[in-house]
């Protein structure tokens, strides 16, 4: 029985403004849909986490919804371990199952035994380049600030750029086709393979 | 939307469960039903297994057909209904529901160090038009048990509320299985001010499936 999807995934940063705008300008030209240019985008992020008493064993789940469009459903995803067990991999994998849902998702997972571990709010662009997204994100306290030009205190000023491709199962073809993608926003963005169990 | 009651009902004495159903069957066909194609519904319940950190604190009752000696604190119970068929529906002891997209189901193996799998439950029959009315009919199974409910499931497509559709649903019903009609009241979970929604029907779903052993009308 499938029990999910795999994500390949790479993580970069930016500090910048200049370095934004001149990696905006030329993801524009390499994705699709050059003419509308990126999706913007501002989410709530709700992270989830249900533990036994033992505390052997914990799960976590990610919840986010559109604050710009309302009556968007919630979106819940499930992040499995990042598998590390391949070292010549040019990307990081790890398990990925997604559904949207009804807006009864919080009290749902309350309900259940989830609890929530920290909440923010994450403002940013998404790219399309056949399968793969390039999500560039910005992350903010989630209590409203007017006197802020964003509407929201920024977490950290820095911006996270993260790459990833869904598959049924790990593909090499994608995951070079990633790697090659990587190699053409450099210098603006240095894709890594995040593994956090490796720190 | 449209207003959707489910009646379970029993078998005349000395009649078996698939003679009566085939009878009703007949019946609507001679009304001018025409028949469809299949239908079905299933359930899945998932029970909390202990030591799940604060699960007390939250408000929940004990699940009914769920076995074993100690009461579990939450249950899930994980709905599909072949009308709904890309959504699968969750619905918890207090009533509390989530729509989601059929990939929920996905999420329920990751969580068995939480959850364990109960035994599983269908519904499944023919379906039938009959002028402003859709008509299943069907036999209810669980898991585990010989138990069979014969349910008999009326749409009326002409209504929203509840309060506008129960009467003619009520008469239906009554014309349909004679003696055999256990009469309807509208369930407690239908709000009757609110339109009828998806929601309000896979919680009548709910109710069978967590009451096997009291074959009744869903209350």
């Amino acid at each position: 029985m499938p029990t999910g999807s795999v994500q390949h995934f790479l993580h970069g940063s930016i500090s910048s403004n200049d370095t934004l705008q001149a990696l905006l300008h030329l993801l524009r030209g390499l994705c699709e849909d050059a003419a509308r240019g990126s999706i913007p985008f501002l989410d709530q992020e709700i992270s989830y986490t249900i533990q036994l008493a033992t505390g052997n064993s914990s799960m976590s789940l990610r919840a986010r919804r559109s604050l710009m469009y309302e009556g968007y459903p919630w979106l819940l995803t499930y992040y499995g371990h990042t598998d590390s067990a391949d070292s010549s991999r040019l990307v990081a994998v790890r398990t990925c199952v997604q559904a949207g849902t009804s807006d009864e998702l919080p009290k749902f997972l309350s309900c259940i035994g989830f609890k929530k571990d920290f909440e923010l709010v994450s403002k940013g662009h998404v790219f399309k380049k056949g399968d793969m997204r390039v999500i560039i994100s910005k992350f903010y306290n989630p209590v409203k600030d007017p006197t802020h030009p964003d509407g929201y205190q920024p977490l950290a000023n820095e911006y996270l750029v993260e790459m990833s491709a869904v598959s049924p199962k790990f593909c090499e073809v994608l995951a070079r086709e990633m790697h090659t993608f990587a190699e053409q926003l450099k210098p603006l963005v240095y894709f890594e393979k995040f593994i956090p169990e490796s720190l | 939307m449209v207003v959707v009651m489910l009646i379970s009902w029993e078998s005349p004495e000395g009649m078996s469960p698939g003679h009566a159903n085939e009878k009703l069957q007949k019946k609507i066909e001679i009304l001018g039903g025409k028949i469809l194609g299949k239908w079905d519904v299933d359930c899945e319940v998932y029970s909390s297994l202990n030591g799940i950190v604060g699960l007390s604190d939250t408000q929940t009752t004990q699940p009914a057909n769920l076995g074993g000696a100690t009461a579990p604190q939450q249950a899930i119970y994980v709905l599909h209904n072949s009308n709904y068929s890309l959504s699968t529906f969750a619905i918890l002891e207090d009533n509390t529901v989530l729509i989601a997209d059929s990939s929920f189901d996905q999420f329920m193996p990751h969580m068995k160090v939480f959850y364990k799998k109960g035994q599983r439950s269908d519904a499944k029959g023919n379906r039938y038009e009959l002028n402003e009315f859709i008509i299943k009919t069907g036999v209810a199974t669980f898991g585990g048990s010989q138990q069979k409910i014969l349910l008999l499931e009326i749409t009326y497509l002409l209504s929203d509320y509840v309060h506008e559709s129960i009467g003619i649903i009520r008469e239906l019903a009554k014309l349909l299985l004679d003696n055999s009609f256990p009469g309807i009241e509208t369930p407690i979970t239908v709000r009757e001010d609110k339109k009828f929604s998806p929601s309000d029907l896979l919680l009548q779903y709910k109710a069978l499936f967590s009451h096997v052993k009291k074959p009744s009308t869903v209350k």
